[in-house]
């Protein structure tokens, strides 16, 4: 049978392997229903429910993008790196997930799909970015599409699936081990790419920045150029805001969003992504000086509204038209 | 109880389309206020949806399917370019046949049946007695096009959305039977240019916000709209291509017969993430009953009356229904004295 | 009842063309019309000259069959840097049509600018045969496949670089409405 049109998806985590010093892939199976096969460069939003250092109840939830063969229902595999500076989601993952455990998943949503009219497609990989490409490259293989991909990383942490990729994929991978030495000169990439590539960047901001300066030094059209650039909200000091409807007053702490606080606060808002991009929390921002840390809302828009996914307050206090 | 499709009826010539009982009271009646305006009123298609509801299934089959499908193979000979599926919306057009055939198996399985081996599937239409053995995701194991091959044993016009920058296009669809619009002209265009002769109250910016959400439907949740307008006659297919073959038809209406000859056309819009292309299936699919059957309903016809007479003049001019406008109205009075 | 609404029933898909701005950043320059009629063309080419130099400047003819202007196309921006920002002058289907051909070729949309189409003529595009007809000025046009007297409509595909066409007395085909000119 298949899922119901409003399920999350039930998994079953089945099998959980280290694929770098800091980097643990989970494989996930449907209980209640066979899953759905996804596109390339889908995610999915797993909740995790645990408490915090206080010992309070806390669900957090983090997209991770899917990485197993996009026409493969039978499992999802995802792949988590342990941050430095985690807010619990992956310390959550690295520490309290063990294989049995069941997980509840959101149905696949895709803000990173390949543009299947491009005539070549350029994929650079920094780290864990490496992840929303392993399930482009099946499909482009399957496609007969023109394409390369350029990894780099710290082999003393990250590097997932490097050895397999340069064995499944020959001269059409190239990898760059920055404790090795090694390193992918974005320069000399970017000048090299004939007319029509399209280039898509998922990695490090470093990273990200790297190939937005370089593509601008080059003149390369914005339109070709397409960055996975979601990121987990970073804790700030705690505030609280108003709502404007009810006056219902909500806490904020240092190590959570606004949106989980809302959220955790029975406030339902809309969201898919929960990392300042797909733009569907978009809450109007009545009152107070926000601190904007998504990549959403232009400067206009800014004046009047928030992404409580990722952004927080200035001042101390916000009110918001919810 | 649902209605098995038995009855071979007509959507052109003799117009022998008729509704049953079940069909009229099932009709997904599109006003839920007296006044009507131009809104995006989407919500989420929850599957399943109340038994016998024209939204109980992602697919709904009904008492209508053979005649339709006749008519669409009518409409396809005529004019094979009605159907169409730029190069790069393959994948989509078979992710399309998957969720298509799965849902209708599981939901029908009476009249279609789904047996999948792999990538080696056996698909049987009884109702249409179509019974073929293909390779998933291999067009050439078809006997013709997937999106034609699927569209003519559906009701309702598909078109498949290709998302990119954040916009929808047109780069797929099977279209027989569209309230005055052209896949031919449409294909290749982005959400706001296929949109663009829909007069539009100015300040609503409704457009970008129905993009954006549409952009974020993800897998296994899809959502519904309805839309509306009338037709003169049981005619399905009021494509621009046919103008000249029914611009005619609003001529011919009388008091006396135009409650027989009106018909609400309502459409049932549904949107789906397709799962392995990330294309949008938009299904459009037309249900069609007459002012009198509807008006066998006093609440329905009341309401009629209201949201017929306040109909800004833009809409009666956008709609086609200038002509005949005050007409139906005055018809519709008669189930509204106090107004 | 209801109150009245103020509603915008202009077709939304119909170009509107801006004032074109030099991209003097572009390390190439690229001014495409189908012969030298267009004065303002001329004019930023020189404009664009004096600023950057002749070397950064490339002034192409190419011609409006569409076979045609594919090939030659191609052949002259074979060499061109990733660094191009084009200039386009025409009529207005001229101008669509270069801009999807050079699209094919890989440029991107940001980097084709179109100036004001320097006529009022339009291509047509008949919603009943399909028929494609060149340089329709007036309103009703008739069909030169199906002889339907065609409403020239606003609604324009940029795939096709073409305005619809639909039968303007369908309802009565009595009615033959005086042609207006096109704006």
């Amino acid at each position: 049978m298949s899922l119901n049109s409003t399920d999350n998806y039930q998994v079953k985590v089945v099998a959980i392997r280290d694929v770098a010093p800091t980097i643990r892939e989970f494989t996930l199976q449907g209980i209640n229903g066979e899953l759905t096969p996804f596109s390339p460069g889908a995610h999915v939003v797993v909740a995790m429910p645990g408490e915090t250092a206080e010992g309070k109840a806390k669900t957090w939830k983090n997209a991770y993008s899917l990485l197993s063969d996009p026409r493969d229902s039978s499992t999802y595999k995802i792949a988590v790196r342990l941050q430095d500076q985690s807010r619990g989601g992956s310390v959550f993952m690295h520490t309290r997930v063990s294989e049995g455990d069941i997980l509840e998943i959101t149905p696949p949503a895709n803000l990173f799909a390949p543009y299947w009219r491009a005539q070549k497609h350029l994929l650079i990989a920094g780290g864990v970015g490496i992840t929303p490409f392993m399930s482009y490259l099946p499909e482009l293989q399957r496609a007969g599409a023109n394409f390369e991909l350029h990894y780099s990383y710290r082999g003393n942490q990250t590097g997932a699936y490097a050895a397999e990729l340069q064995q499944q994929l020959g001269d059409q991978v190239r990898c760059y081990d920055a404790d090795a030495g090694e390193r992918l000169q974005l320069a000399e990439l970017l000048k090299q790419q004939p007319r029509g590539t399209h280039i898509y960047v998922c990695g490090p901001e470093l990273l990200l920045d790297g190939v937005r300066q370089n593509a601008a030094l080059l003149g390369y059209p914005d339109s070709l150029i397409h960055f996975e650039e979601f990121a987990a909200p970073q804790p700030g000091e705690p505030f609280s805001v108003t709502l404007e409807s009810s006056g219902q007053k909500v806490d904020v702490g240092a190590d959570e969003s606004l949106l989980e606080a809302l959220e955790a606060s029975g406030v339902k808002v809309p969201n898919l992504c929960r990392g300042g991009v797909c733009g569907q929390c978009v809450t109007k921002l009545v009152d107070g000086e926000a601190e904007h840390r998504d990549a959403f809302l232009d400067d206009g828009e800014r004046q009047s509204c928030i992404m409580p996914c990722v952004s927080r307050a200035k001042s101390k206090g916000l009110v918001l038209g919810l | 109880m649902r209605i098995a499709p038995t009855k071979l009826e007509t959507f052109r010539d003799d117009f022998s389309y008729t509704n049953s009982d079940f069909a009229i009271e099932r009709f997904p009646f599109p006003f839920p206020q007296d006044d009507y305006m131009y809104s995006v009123n989407i919500e989420p298609h929850t599957l399943p949806g109340p038994v016998d509801s024209v939204y109980e299934h992602l697919i709904d089959v009904d008492e209508h399917y053979l005649s339709e499908m006749r008519e669409r193979s009518l409409v396809l000979e005529e004019m094979p370019k009605r159907c169409l599926a730029m190069p790069h919306m393959e994948l989509a057009c078979w992710d399309m046949i998957d969720r298509c055939m799965t849902t209708m198996a599981e939901d029908y399985p009476e009249w279609f049946s789904l047996t999948k081996n792999g990538d080696q599937w056996h698909w049987h239409n009884k109702l249409l007695k179509i019974e073929d053995t293909f390779t998933f995701g291999d067009s050439s194991t078809l006997p013709m096009p997937p999106m034609e091959y699927m569209g003519r044993q559906v009701q309702g016009d598909f078109a498949l959305l290709d998302q990119r920058d954040g916009d929808l296009f047109m780069d797929a669809g099977v279209v027989t039977c569209p309230a005055d619009w052209s896949i031919a002209f449409d294909a290749g265009m982005g959400f706001k240019e296929w949109h663009g002769p829909v007069p539009m109250a100015n300040e609503m910016g409704i457009f970008d916000r129905a993009l954006k959400y549409l952009c974020a439907i993800p897998v296994n949740r899809p959502v519904r709209r309805l839309n509306w307008t009338l037709t003169v006659n049981a005619r399905m297919d009021t494509s621009p291509e046919t103008y000249s073959k029914w611009g005619s038809d609003r001529t011919t209406l009388t008091p006396e017969n135009i409650g027989k000859k009106i018909y609400l056309r309502v459409e049932l819009q549904m949107m789906d993430r397709m799962p392995r292309s990330n294309a949008l299936m938009m299904s459009i699919r037309t249900y069609l009953a007459s002012m009198e059957d509807l008006c066998s309903n006093p609440e329905w016809a009341r309401r009629l009356h209201r949201v017929m007479k306040g109909l800004p003049q833009p809409l009666v001019e956008y709609k086609g229904l200038t002509r005949y406008h005050p007409m139906l109205v005055e018809w519709l009075s008669q189930f509204d004295p106090v107004n | 009842m209801t109150t009245p609404v103020e509603i915008d029933d202009r077709v939304k898909s119909r170009p509107q063309y801006g004032p074109v701005k030099l991209q003097t950043s572009q390390q190439q320059q690229v001014f495409v019309s189908a012969d030298a009629n267009s004065a303002t063309l001329q004019q930023m080419f020189d404009e664009c000259t004096d600023i950057v130099g002749p070397d950064r400047c490339l002034w192409l003819t190419i011609s409006a069959d569409k076979a045609t202007m594919a090939t030659e196309l191609a052949t002259a921006t074979a060499a061109l840097p990733v660094a191009t920002a084009i200039y386009v002058s025409g009529d207005e289907s001229y101008m669509w049509d270069v801009r999807n051909t050079l699209i094919r070729l890989g440029f991107a949309p940001e980097q084709i600018q179109m100036l004001a189409p320097l006529s009022t003529a339009r291509r047509l595009f008949c919603t009943h045969c399909y028929t494609v007809m060149e340089g329709v000025t007036h309103t009703p046009h008739k069909c030169e496949g199906c002889g339907e007297l065609l409403l020239v409509r606003d609604h324009f595909s940029t795939l096709m670089g073409s305005y619809v066409g639909v039968s303007i007395n369908a309802e009565d085909p009595s009615e033959i409405p005086a042609p207006e000119a096109l704006s």
